[in-house]
């Protein structure tokens, strides 16, 4: 060859070796450098899992009623891998589902399934629209309708805020659960459904299959039967739920008046020797049928734009001052701590002066001589301005706890609030100030900055009925599990006494006994019923949200007097007036049905 | 006989014999699954025979007795090439087989690769002292221009392209002006979009990009990649290959071939087959290098440019570097034509070495 024949030979040569190099590199970096990823694709190709969801446990309500089952429904999936022509499938199925065809790419897209699976386009079908679907489905490639199981709620809103509501596990709660629930997983949400989730839920049915690029099954690697939930037996009464609900809306409705605000309330209803929930109820509510295939943007909407809250569980978790109904403490407080007998008067002006501030009674022109008991009855604030000071906030404090004020009761529900309980150190913190005398006198009639849930006072009405046992309150009572076996079943724990007398605790029932008769709860009297109530109406300076300084207004009670069968706490919120006139006769409405249909069914 | 094995290239032979073997285990590998199984091992070895056979006649006849045939060589391609145009079965969307009753099919633009490197070579060495002269280019360029036309008709842009890679390679050893060539591939490359169809350009490109397309052009590369990728250093194993047995990788008899290699056999699976080509180029190389006249040389880089050209583009089109061409892997993937070309090309070189002592056959 020749000098320059030889130069150019070499040229190719060196171009030779390179493309080697080239190639052998890239080998290195798909092998060697990435080779474990492309691995877990080429697995994830190849293998499919198939889930076959598991029936989620029902919940029924003390009697066996049921509450919460779970109805069979249709849905249309799409298997993106199997769609022949996107548009043209789109564009049929897109009418007769409503939805448009970026909502349809966009669940596509959304899919953390590889491209085999089918993907949940669209839950809970009508008939008519199954049909519609059905008829085309030899020309829609990919799509198909299936079966699946989705919570239903047959009682709608009754006992909402008890039972709560399902949904699809967010992106969240999916991290901060670990590596516990798949993505396509419907979890609790609120109440129940949340608390017991873990119950409920059953175990998915796993297939795990070897299949072809076209799909096609070669081998079956594995196969799981899925395990049903666990039902769930829970301690509240239909009847009385019912009872509760219905007469809480009316009176809200009666409070509302021709064209106001239906405003919101709460009624707790407890057995006091078990501490069984019995019925637990917060207006407004909701529907959580509306949740079960994904809530709608319209009825998300509703229930946002609702000032009073529907998915708000007042009973534990909202906020109020006790007002009156807090007299149980501060005159178990004084008979226990000798300050006071039941036969001790006191006389009423009408109001007090402690330190150049005056605190009126609610009777501005005082009772005059008044022994404990009537204080009690006709809810005398003045003696018991006078008790408070003479026991002093630790004091006070010390018997609010022993009633469970001021921490939370335990039960099984999400949500709850401890409430508050107001101390010095608390007040130097929050407020800044110290503890005044005034503080104590409001705090000795439940207000100032004395908080506490409906459930609460429910609960130490109860202790109080019971004659001086905490059970804490509980809304399952029984687990079994799909084929019947007991899993739990509740066993009374953390019961205490409280460090009150017996006997001061009967002065302190005569008093609300008196209530009833001639006193502030004489509403609540019903024929050849004895009951034992306390009113309470709580003052309030008028903030954005209560631009009116409206009274908000409680009742508790428990029948029959000498030996309780159920314990009642109703509260509502902004109601205006006084307990009299709208808690009391809301209680007296409830027990009056309960007593009824106890009777009906004996 | 001692002249002829001393000049008888037994490395190329052997390493060429090896290949095909290699080739056949995984073609049973890759259709392990399939119930063609016996037929296309069975197609492959009949194939084998056959191109030996051949290949021993071009061991026999003297090269250059092709140079002085060239023209009766180049009027019998073009006429097969129109013939195929006129005549022949369409395939795979391009028109480039001729079926000859019981003996199957054949390609005719595989033996026209072989053809033309020698009529090429001949062209380009009768006119090697003024190369880059307008006339000799022209002549040179109208020579090859002509088949590759017909070839790009039917349509085979994988195979045009081979006929270039051919000719630059020649030509640039002959000493043309590199420019010329640069300027050639630049204005190549800037038709192409505008000549090819849209659905062409897409196919061609979606390498670049395979995941714009995973269902659809861009399915082969992206399985192919993890096919590959999940064989990792000493892969699933021969017949474990899942992906491509599992018709993830789809034609993994013949054009995806090293996909099946890359999962089955891994790293060190694709280094030795890449070092088997890479002896078999480096005995081409010289058998270039020590040829007698440059007619040889330039028969032996065609035939060099030819394999190389199509490992490049095979396996790189498998690894997702190159674009999808439908170009065969020498020796291995599956394909007659394909085969036997291989196989008579070989034969050509080996005549090469022998003739290159001109004591042999005095």
């Amino acid at each position: 060859m020749s000098r320059k024949e030889e130069f150019n030979f070499k040229i190719i040569i060196i171009i030779i070796i390179v493309i080697f190099i080239s190639l052998s590199l890239r080998l290195i970096q798909l092998q060697l450098l990435t080779g474990k990823n492309y691995l877990t694709e080429a697995e994830d190709n190849i293998l499919r899992r198939s889930f076959t969801k598991a029936a989620r446990g029902l919940i029924f309500d003390c009697k066996g009623n049921i509450l919460v089952n779970n109805k069979p429904s249709f849905l249309l999936t799409i298997t993106p891998a199997k769609l022949k022509n996107k548009e043209k499938t789109y564009g049929i199925i897109e009418k007769i589902i409503c939805m448009s065809n970026k909502e349809i790419e966009e669940k596509i897209l959304y899919s953390p399934y590889p491209l085999f699976t089918p993907v949940e386009i669209k839950h809970d079908l009508s008939f008519q629209t199954v049909a519609e679907i059905t008829e085309l489905l030899p020309d829609l490639e990919g799509v198909s309708i299936e079966t699946e199981p989705i919570r239903n709620y047959p009682m709608n809103n009754l006992a909402s805020h008890v039972l709560g509501y399902v949904g699809l596990i967010t992106e969240e709660e999916l991290k901060k659960s670990g590596e516990q629930f798949q993505p396509w997983e419907i979890i609790g949400k609120d109440g129940i459904e949340l608390y017991y989730d873990s119950y409920l839920r059953g175990k998915q049915g796993i297939k795990e299959m070897e299949i072809n690029a076209g799909g096609k099954i070669v081998k079956i690697l594995g196969e799981t039967v899925p395990i049903g939930g666990n039902n769930l037996y829970l301690t509240i009464d239909t009847g009385l739920q019912l009872i509760c609900e219905q007469a809480l809306e009316v009176m809200l409705k009666k409070l509302a008046g021709e064209t106001g605000d239906t405003k919101g309330g709460a009624v707790v209803a407890l057995c006091p020797k078990t501490g069984e929930v019995l019925a637990l109820c917060s207006k407004p509510d909701f529907n959580p049928n509306l949740f079960s295939t994904g809530i709608s943007q319209k009825d998300y909407e509703e229930l946002i734009s609702n000032n009073w809250k529907p998915m708000f569980n007042r009973s534990l978790a909202g906020l109020y001052p006790p007002a009156s109904t807090f007299k149980i403490v501060t005159g178990s407080a004084s008979l226990e701590e000798h300050l006071a007998s039941s036969w001790t008067t006191f006389n009423c002006p009408g109001f007090i002066k402690v330190e150049e501030q005056i605190f009126n009674c609610d009777l501005k022109t005082g009772h005059g001589q008044i022994d404990f008991i009537h204080a009690i009855s006709k809810s005398c604030d003045v003696v018991f301005y006078e008790l408070g000071m003479d026991l002093g906030l630790e004091k006070i404090r010390y018997y609010a706890d022993e009633f469970n004020i001021g921490k939370k009761t335990g039960i099984d529900l999400p949500g709850e609030n401890p409430g508050l309980l107001p101390s010095g150190e608390w007040k130097k913190k929050e407020l800044k100030e110290d503890w005044y005398i005034g503080d104590t006198v409001n705090l000795s009639i439940g207000q100032g900055y004395l908080l506490t849930t409906p459930l609460q006072m429910a609960v130490a009405t109860s202790i109080l009925a019971n004659d001086g046992t905490f059970y804490p309150p509980h809304i399952v009572q029984k687990i079994e599990s799909e084929t019947g076996e007991i899993i739990y079943e509740y066993k009374p724990k953390n019961i205490r006494s409280i460090n009150v007398a017996k006997e001061n605790l009967e002065a302190i029932k005569k008093g609300m006994a008196m209530a009833v008769t001639e006193g502030t709860a004489s509403e609540a009297g019903i024929k050849d019923l004895k009951i034992a109530g306390k009113t309470g109406t709580a003052e309030n300076v008028p903030t954005p949200e209560n631009p009116e300084g409206e009274n908000h207004t409680w009742f508790i009670a428990f029948a029959p007097a000498d030996n309780p069968e159920i314990v009642i706490s109703v509260f509502l919120e902004q109601a205006g007036g006084y307990a009299g006139k709208t808690a009391v006769p809301l209680g007296r409405e409830i027990l009056k049905n309960y007593f009824n249909l106890k009777n009906k069914n004996e | 006989m001692n002249k002829f094995l001393k000049n008888f290239d037994l490395t190329l032979f052997i390493t060429v014999i090896m290949a095909i073997l290699f080739g056949i285990i995984m073609i049973y590998s890759a259709s392990y699954r399939e119930n063609g199984l016996p037929s296309e091992v069975r197609r492959q070895l009949i194939f084998f025979v056959m191109g030996l056979i051949l290949m021993g006649i071009m061991i026999a006849i003297d090269y250059e007795f092709w140079g002085k045939m060239r023209v009766h060589l180049y009027i019998f391609t073009i006429i097969l090439l129109i013939f195929v145009l006129l005549k022949g079965d369409i395939i795979r969307g391009a028109q480039s087989w001729i079926t000859l009753g019981p003996l199957g099919r054949f390609q005719p633009s595989e033996l026209a690769k072989l053809a033309l490197i020698i009529t090429l070579a001949q062209t380009i060495s009768n006119n090697k002292k003024n190369i880059n002269n307008v006339k000799a280019l022209l002549k040179i360029g109208l020579h090859i221009g002509f088949p590759i036309i017909l070839i790009l008709i039917q349509p085979d842009l994988g195979t045009a392209l081979v006929l270039v890679a051919i000719t630059f390679t020649m030509l640039f050893w002959s000493g043309i002006n590199p420019f010329y060539l640069i300027g050639l591939i630049i204005l190549g490359g800037g038709i192409t979009p505008f000549v090819l169809h849209e659905y062409q350009w897409k196919r061609l490109t979606i390498f670049l990009n395979p995941e714009k397309d995973p269902t659809g052009d861009g399915w082969n590369i992206i399985q192919s990649k993890i096919a590959i990728g999940s064989g990792q250093l000493s892969g699933k194993g021969l017949l474990n290959g899942t992906q491509c047995q599992l018709d993830f990788v789809p034609e993994h008899s013949t054009d995806f071939i090293f996909s099946v290699i890359g999962e089955e056999l891994g790293f060190i699976g694709c280094i030795l087959c890449l070092a088997v080509f890479f002896i078999i180029i480096w005995r081409c190389l010289s058998i270039a290098r020590n040829s007698k006249d440059s007619q040889g040389t330039l028969i032996a880089l065609g035939v060099t440019a030819m394999i190389i050209f199509h490992i490049t583009v095979n396996v790189g089109m498998t690894i997702g570097i190159m674009p999808i061409t439908g170009i065969p892997l020498p020796f291995i993937s599956i394909g007659g034509s394909s085969l036997i070309t291989n196989l008579m090309a070989t034969g050509l070189l080996l005549n090469i070495k022998l003739r290159s002592k001109k004591t042999l056959f005095s």
